[in-house]
């Protein structure tokens, strides 16, 4: 190689790795906080590079006083319901949109993407209100409820976007065939919608596992705590327990990241071409 | 619906038409709809009714009177407000700006294949991934004034004497909080706009530089300018997103000190959950609103203009 071109590649690794170090820096060192003994935390000169793969943060912050493991049990089933619910109901909504054709249906288009500009922080509110008159509050219901109404939305649109493109010849060869719409949707559309329902259910389960306004506001008995806001039981009066926060804070970044990467799988996949293959 | 009305044969017939799941489609939409009219409409609405009334919570005493725009009015004449507005703006900007900017750089970085590629990738979603609460809470340790990496760093370098309490300064907390928040929306701009510039074709490029237009000229006479439906909504998008951004504020100063990141979800929050005036956080409410449909219209006006 010459050098002129080797020179705009040092540039352009030089560029990408100094992105990079800025994007990794809190993650690592979340990582290696939650490797450190709380009285290794403020040695002087610092440590930037684990000493030991101590996992007696994990466990005392998992199983001890601050019961993460009961919290993540907590997400689980608010962000769980959350996402299985919304990516029904989400499915439901984006075939009415997508294979019929009727007056207002760009109307409802245009509102399901306008959802996306309310802010949770105003959305709650009335929520809150909400959930007194119906006497939900604080209650898993309450925070799932809410968690669904956000997402279900987004699902609809990511789904809308799946289902135009399945062609639609797919369909109506079954139906040609004497089959029900309703027979075709379940023998043909909804095993080359597969792989859209998984991605719509993880997006949705991500958003939901994440979230920290709805359970902030809702959830005043810390038992049904998710783990976004169990986190605040390791700021003290005078102390912040980051040893156990950041070991915490991987275990609740695991799932979403693993996650995340089925979702990339599916993505590369290449779905159109998937779904005429069958 | 018409229950008492004698249903006629042809009334029956176009009942049992709308509710076919083989010829309309009402059965599929409804419930979806239904959920999302009852927690996003009504709510909606709730909101716009409040704007107008008093409603203060914890003193149901005073009733909810209609109050027509003296919510708003009280809003505009109160000092804190507008700062309190200018502050999400020039916040919301320079968050966007930095997103933009970064995620641009990294995208035309990253459009064209070469090796180590697929690592850079990999390792570019890991904000992405990472929920906006933990994110927040380990830069907090990052950035803490006594221990923190960027203070130890300083410190060992020589750069600085004394550490830094990067989230007790106004000034500083401002910046701090901007940088989390870009941190948050850069692999999704990389991400949005790398997919965009692939969608633009190879030989129109081509053809320029074989014409001899330098890359400065190709990016800004082709590139950008192709570009641009992609980048518009991602910046639309991101713009929404982050002036409504309250996850990351509140882990890292709760809006202090003294308001220095007290943007409007931060402060609609308080209002509505610290002192339970319902009236006037859904006053604010209805200003978000306003602001975000006002950007929206502008962008659907820009994005439309430079088709013709």
């Amino acid at each position: 190689m010459t050098a002129r071109r080797t020179l705009p590649e040092i540039g352009r690794h030089g560029a990408l790795i100094l992105l990079l170090g800025f994007l990794l820096l809190p993650v690592w060192v979340m990582l290696k906080t939650s490797f450190t003994p709380y009285d290794r935390l403020y040695v002087w000169p610092p440590e930037f590079l684990p000493t030991s793969l101590d996992l007696g943060n994990y466990a005392r912050a998992l199983f001890g006083q601050y019961r993460v493991i009961e919290a993540l049990g907590n997400s689980l089933i608010i962000a769980g319901t959350a996402a299985a619910i919304s990516t029904g109901f989400g499915f439901l909504g984006a075939y009415g949109l997508a294979r019929f054709r009727f007056t207002g249906r760009t109307t409802l288009l245009f509102l399901v993407l306008a959802t996306q500009m309310l802010s949770p922080v105003v959305i709650v509110i009335p929520l809150y209100e909400f959930m007194i008159a119906t006497g939900l509050l604080d209650t898993y219901l309450s925070v799932i409820l809410c968690d669904t109404a956000l997402a279900t939305p987004i699902a609809i649109w990511l789904l809308h976007g799946f289902l135009l493109g399945i062609p639609r010849e797919l369909e109506e060869a079954a139906m040609v065939d004497g089959c029900s719409r309703l027979k075709s949707l379940w023998h043909i559309i909804l095993p080359v919608v597969r792989p859209g329902l998984a991605m719509t259910a993880i997006y949705t389960f991500v958003h939901a596992w994440s979230d920290l306004i709805f359970p902030l506001v809702m959830l005043t008995d810390d038992g049904k705590w998710p783990v976004t806001l169990a986190l605040t039981r390791f700021v003290g009066e005078n102390v912040i327990r980051w040893d156990y926060l950041m070991a915490a804070g991987v275990v609740t970044t695991l799932p979403a990241a693993v996650l995340f990467a089925l979702v990339q799988k599916h993505f590369t996949r290449g779905l159109v071409a998937g779904a005429v293959k069958g | 619906m018409v229950a008492l009305a004698p249903a006629t044969a042809p009334r029956r017939a176009a009942r049992a038409r709308l509710w076919s799941p083989d010829k309309a489609p009402w059965p599929y939409l409804a419930l979806p709809l239904l959920l999302i009219a009852a927690l996003l409409g009504l709510p909606v609405l709730r909101i716009f009714w409040q704007s107008v009334h008093h409603v203060v919570l914890t003193a149901p005493w005073e009733g909810n009177d209609f109050v027509g725009a003296e919510n708003f009015l009280a809003l505009v004449q109160e000092p804190a407000f507008l700062r309190t507005l200018q502050l999400t703006v020039v916040w919301t900007a320079c968050s966007v700006g930095a997103k933009l900017l970064i995620g641009l750089g990294g995208a035309l970085l990253l459009q064209r294949p070469f090796p180590g590629r697929k690592v850079y990738l990999t390792l570019l979603l890991l904000p992405w991934v990472t929920p906006a609460v933990i994110a927040a809470v380990s830069w907090r340790w990052v950035m803490d004034g006594q221990s923190g990496w960027i203070n130890a760093v300083l410190l060992v370098t020589g750069a600085i004497r004394e550490p830094i309490s990067f989230l007790g300064q106004e000034t500083t907390a401002f910046i701090a909080t901007v940088v989390v928040d870009a941190w948050l929306g850069i692999p999704f701009m990389v991400m949005t706009l790398m997919a965009g510039l692939q969608r633009i074709p190879d030989d129109i490029i081509e053809a320029a530089r074989i014409d001899g237009a330098r890359p400065v000229q190709i990016f800004r006479r082709i590139t950008l300018p192709l570009l641009r439906p992609v980048l518009m909504t991602c910046v639309l998008l991101s713009t929404v997103w982050t002036f409504n951004s309250f996850q990351v504020i509140w882990p890292l100063t709760k809006g202090g000190p003294a308001g220095a990141t007290a943007t409007l979800p931060i402060q609609i929050y308080e209002t509505a959950f610290g002192s339970f005036d319902f009236g006037t956080s859904s006053a604010m409410a209805v200003v978000v609103f306003a602001i975000l449909m006002a950007v929206s219209l502008l962008y659907w006006r820009v994005l439309k203009g430079g088709e013709e």
